[in-house]
């Protein structure tokens, strides 16, 4: 009973923020704002997501296909693969979790325990539009960018990796990851990564936006939403993954 | 900066960057052109979006696209490097580079002046690789190899019969006579031993002669070699002097024969031999004419005078 008020109550919340999404002149500063803070900031972090990723994918690889009968080039095509497919988007994503979730749902928190959320109601301001419709449609819009540069820096770093510890040459590498390279999985990482841009900004509006309780409180809608939007991300690419491939 | 502007620059570049990476990874050139180019196979097993193409062993260029034709065939397209000049009779084989290699497209340089342009097409020959031959080959190969081992089989049960107790026992029997035939030898060569010692010993001690007077001589040999030596380098420079005396010779006959010189004139002329002729019929007339007449001649001379 508790979940499905949880629920109604989220639904209810997008429901409004999708109504007033109308509204861009309420919000169009906000969105600019939490573009540059969603996006642009999170670029460097997501470039060592990327290359670590891509790194430890190739030398993991090489290290389990050490076998006369597999070619080379079969390392390539996994590790650019599974980053184009999976890993961009999900590990990607986990981090975001951490850094954007987590912001988010505290700044509206902070907002909601100190009574900011009901001054701008009182006001007259439409706080959702003000503040919920910006920050989700921040994340729909920046996290497919990220996957891109989360893409390019994991198969570079992959390329280096495999480069510099001598056990997989550039050539064989892209060899390998050209053949196996179709634009769907592209494709389907963009289309991954923006749902889960709406999940983990939407629940941390939510967990932000009905925080209760003082400081405690923020602390632990902070929590839920890092958590929630974690298991949700890898709930999500689950089902993506039954309907789409 | 203002907001704007960051996001202007961060999405700008993720979208060259993707434009680029998807190009790059379809293993398009990333700035230029391409030469497509396709061949039409039989079959296309084990090829690609993505194959490489190879020309004599280098890697020009890629299969972007696989497709079966209405007639059941397979439709390779390639996009080759753009600079890449093939003619029209060019031939395309899909072969296996190696045994754990997958398979790629091998262009075979034809002779004609004509070259092919853009989505031209090429003659497409499919070659069978290791595997397939095998799998092919595998049954008529097992065929064989189990009717050797039957007749194997038979072969060997023949000799099992064949090997009844008499043939064994005479099998023993000749191993038994090897046996005593061997001993025997072995007797024989204990009896004469101090024998067949001797014979080496004396044997050893000639060499051992021979060795010494070898040596004893050797100073001997040593000068007659340096002797023989010498009179052979004498015999090489007659020999020298005999060529250039020859040489000499050669020229003065020469000369003899194109009639320069005294001797030339006298063999080449025969003036001299026909005035001598004409000298000696002249002295016959004249010893003839004083045996007639002496006193003709004789008359003007007084003993006293000519004695």
């Amino acid at each position: 009973m508790h979940y499905l008020n949880e629920l109604g109550k989220y639904s209810s919340l997008l429901y409004q923020a999708l109504r007033s999404s109308t509204e861009f002149s309420t919000y169009r500063k906000n969105l600019f704002q939490e573009l540059v803070k969603i996006g642009y900031d999170s670029v460097p972090i997501i470039m060592l997501t990327g290359v670590f990723t891509g790194s430890v994918m190739t030398l993991q690889s090489a290290y389990q296909l050490q076998s006369a009968f597999i070619p080379i080039s079969t390392i390539g095509a996994i590790t650019s693969e599974s980053i184009l497919i999976e890993l961009a988007a999900v590990i990607s994503s986990l981090v975001l979790a951490g850094k954007v979730g987590a912001r988010v749902a505290t700044e509206l928190g902070t907002m909601r325990v100190s009574e900011q959320i009901d001054a701008l109601e009182s006001m007259g301001f439409n706080s959702v539009s003000f503040l919920v419709v910006p920050r989700v449609l921040a994340g729909i819009l920046m996290f497919p960018v990220l996957y891109i540069v989360a893409s390019v820096f994991g198969i570079g770093g992959g390329v280096a990796a495999g480069f510099f510890s001598g056990q997989v040459p550039p050539a064989d590498f892209l060899q390998g990851a050209r053949m196996y390279f179709y634009p769907w999985n592209v494709i389907f990482g963009f289309t991954k990564m923006i749902v889960f841009g709406y999940i983990i900004t939407s629940v941390a509006c939510y967990k932000g936006y009905f925080a209760r309780g003082g400081a405690e409180g923020v602390g632990k809608s902070t929590t839920d939403a890092t958590v929630l939007g974690c298991i949700l991300v890898l709930l999500a690419d689950f089902v993506l993954a039954a309907l789409l491939l | 900066m203002k907001n704007e502007a960051k996001i202007g620059i961060t999405v700008l570049l993720a979208i060259l960057v993707a434009i680029v990476g998807f190009r790059f990874m379809r293993d398009v050139p990333i700035f230029r052109q391409t030469l497509e180019v396709s061949a039409v196979f039989d079959r296309g097993d084990g090829i690609n979006r993505g194959s490489l193409v190879n020309l004599k062993g280098v890697k020009v260029g890629s299969v972007s696209r696989v497709n079966l034709t209405p007639d059941n065939r397979v439709r390779v397209t390639m996009q080759l490097n753009e600079d890449l000049r093939i003619p029209v009779n060019s031939e395309a084989h899909l072969t296996s580079l190696g045994i754990v290699e997958g398979k790629s497209i091998v262009l075979h340089l034809g002779d004609s002046e004509n070259i092919v342009q853009y989505g031209g097409e090429i003659e497409g020959v499919y070659i069978e690789g290791v595997t397939e031959v095998l799998g092919s080959k595998g049954e008529e190969l097992a065929g064989d190899v189990s009717a050797s081992l039957s007749q194997l089989n038979q072969f060997l049960q023949q000799l099992n019969k064949t090997l009844d107790d008499d043939t064994r026992q005479s099998v023993d029997q000749t191993l038994k006579n090897a046996d005593s035939a061997m001993q025997t030898i072995a007797e024989t060569l204990e009896k004469n031993k101090q024998d067949i010692d001797q014979a080496i010993s004396s044997a050893s001690r000639t060499m051992m002669q021979l060795d010494t007077l070898a040596t004893d001589n050797r100073p001997r040999v040593d000068s007659l070699l340096a002797s023989l030596e010498e009179n052979v380098n004498e015999l090489h420079k007659v020999r020298t002097e005999l060529e250039t005396a020859s040489v000499n010779l050669n020229q003065i006959l020469e000369k003899i024969n194109s009639g320069e010189g005294t001797m030339g004139r006298l063999v080449n002329d025969p003036s001299l031999y026909e005035n001598l002729d004409q000298l000696s019929k002249e002295m016959n007339e004249l010893v003839k004419g004083i045996n007639e007449d002496p006193g003709r001649y004789l008359k003007h001379m007084s003993i006293i005078e000519i004695f």
